[in-house]
């Protein structure tokens, strides 16, 4: 690592000067701000991936909760004589609103990326 | 810091946090323009940076410390970019000769290029120059790489590349008239 690169906090020369020449020479602009949110918004996809994780599986136990509870009534139903069938389809219309759509769209992403998205697609 | 312990701290579970967040202090811009001279628009290089940065991470504990980390970087930005365009000619079915007139008429239609007239012609001329000393030119002029560094992004020679180098910079001269930039690209 050259001399340059070892003051990491402080935005070096080498980077102020690298826009500079981009926007004049060729007219290339970024949005004010820009790279203090993609910072964030590559950490958050890396090295706090795992911490996203963690809230991700809850967000999924609720949902598998959500699925056990309408397989619950639906077994109710079929076995139980005594419960009205316009009770139960109600039961099971309240119960799948607790089921939000993101939680299952993000059990499919964490399928594909965990399952499907393996090392040796990544490696180079 | 020496480079071996930078890499080091890179795939500790203790210091990754840390040691990943100033390689991205220290790469995140440089690739960025790398990146962006390939694509075209800004919304493409956001897409391809965070590609890039999120392939470092996991490929890190593979890194074999064969090329310097530097390189590898650059490495890895250009094969995302280029994985990148691949996409984009396959899904509207772009032919070779369509490329450049798509990547300018992308970056005319990109909000954050404001270039003047001048700097228009300058993008036009580059994007005439052929597919290898574009590249090249790009990353030795604006990039500030090695010719070294280039011949192992490319995979190509260090005498080739200097060629596909001084093939551009001629060509260059004999179709832009601004004279501060030509100054700049033959000191």
């Amino acid at each position: 690592m050259n001399s340059q690169n070892d003051n990491f906090s402080i935005r070096n020369t080498f980077d102020v000067n690298t826009e500079k020449k981009h926007k004049s020479d060729l007219g290339l602009n970024i949005p004010e701000g820009y790279f203090s949110k993609s910072k964030q918004a590559v950490l958050d996809k890396t090295v706090f991936e795992k911490k996203n994780k963690v809230i991700t599986l809850y967000r999924s136990m609720y949902a598998w909760s959500a699925v056990a509870v309408i397989a619950l009534l639906f077994i109710l139903t079929v076995y139980n004589p005594l419960i009205h069938t316009n009770e139960v389809e109600d039961d099971i219309l309240i119960a799948s609103l607790v089921i939000d759509d993101l939680d299952v769209d993000q059990l499919l992403e964490d399928y594909v990326n965990e399952e499907l998205l393996t090392d040796d697609f990544f490696s180079e | 810091m020496n480079e071996a312990n930078f890499i080091s701290q890179l795939t500790s579970k203790k210091d990754k946090e840390r040691a990943f967040t100033k390689l991205l202090d220290l790469y995140q811009e440089r690739l960025y323009w790398h990146i962006r001279k390939l694509v075209g628009t800004h919304e493409n290089a956001d897409d391809v940076l965070q590609n890039t940065f999120v392939r470092v991470f996991k490929s890190l504990p593979k890194f074999k410390q064969e090329s310097s980390l530097h390189t590898w970087m650059y490495k890895i930005a250009y094969n995302e970019s280029m994985r990148f365009i691949e996409k984009e000619k396959r899904k509207t079915f772009s032919s070779l000769e369509d490329v450049g007139d798509k990547f300018l008429g992308d970056l005319k239609g990109d909000v954050f290029f404001d270039g003047d007239e001048a700097q228009l012609k300058l993008q036009n001329v580059l994007v005439q120059l052929p597919d290898k000393q574009k590249k090249v030119f790009d990353m030795k002029y604006y990039d500030n790489l090695k010719f070294r560094e280039i011949s192992d992004i490319l995979n190509i020679k260090e005498g080739t590349a200097k060629t596909h180098y001084y093939g551009a910079v001629k060509y260059i001269e004999q179709n832009i008239t601004t004279v501060s930039y030509l100054e700049k690209i033959k000191a």
